[in-house]
């Protein structure tokens, strides 16, 4: 996704080598993604299901659902 | 002694040879080992190892260059590519930087660096077409954060 828009920066996290920045993301078990620090879901999702999160995270989705649904962000 | 083992090398290097479309560069932020003396706070056990995988790669094709920066001389540059821990990896193509890797890519990291280099040099993903449209609509920025482990 980010190497399809300019306006999206993807960063991978390994999270034994920053233990502190995953305990300030709540991260409980992986894979756990984070978008724009408001959206958060685990696990391996669809492409389809991750552009909907995305969307909601930017306000640009129609049928926005409740967000983390795994771990406090 | 290589991290790389040879039958890896070679499979590497055969996806490499047949994938990669353009140029691609690895940005690696680091530490100078300054001759072992040690810093407290500056702490970085997966630096070296983070070095020697990234050369092992580029060695493996002449479309891959690495670049290594040392976080700590060269703040203004980290900075700029909005890297605040190390070890991190910046994969870029033609001065786009929006693929970071923080931390050692092992285990079943490393072939999700070697998707994203390939993905890098074409330009473009496998996503389907739907999904790239939405993406180029957006009108402002997204982080994706997407924390793992090697295992």
């Amino acid at each position: 996704m980010a190497i399809e828009s300019n306006r999206v920066t993807a960063d991978v996290v390994e999270i034994q080598e920053f233990p502190a920045l995953a305990q300030a993301y709540g991260v409980r078990g992986v894979p756990l993604t984070v978008i724009n620090d408001s959206v958060t879901f685990s696990g391996a999702v669809t492409e389809e299901v991750f552009l909907s999160r995305l969307l909601e995270a930017v306000g640009e989705s129609d049928d926005a659902e409740e967000g983390g649904d795994a771990a406090e962000g | 002694m290589p991290i790389l083992r040879q039958q890896d090398r070679d499979a590497v290097k055969s996806k490499l040879d047949l994938e990669l479309k353009g140029d691609v560069k690895l940005t690696l932020y680091s530490k100078n080992d300054m001759g072992g003396l040690y810093i407290p706070g500056r702490e970085c056990q997966t630096c070296t190892p983070a070095q020697q995988l990234l050369e092992e790669v580029c060695e493996l094709s002449p479309r891959l260059g690495l670049d290594v920066v040392d976080f700590y001389s060269d703040q203004q540059r980290a900075a700029e590519d909005g890297i605040s821990r190390i070890p991190a990896i910046v994969v870029s193509s033609n001065g786009e930087k929006n693929v970071r890797f923080y931390g050692l890519p092992s285990g079943m990291e490393f072939p999700v660096l070697l998707e994203t280099i390939v993905a890098t040099s074409a330009k473009g993903s496998p996503l389907a077409l739907e999904t790239r449209r939405a993406l180029k609509g957006l009108n402002q920025d997204v982080h994706l954060q997407v924390f793992v482990t090697p295992n």
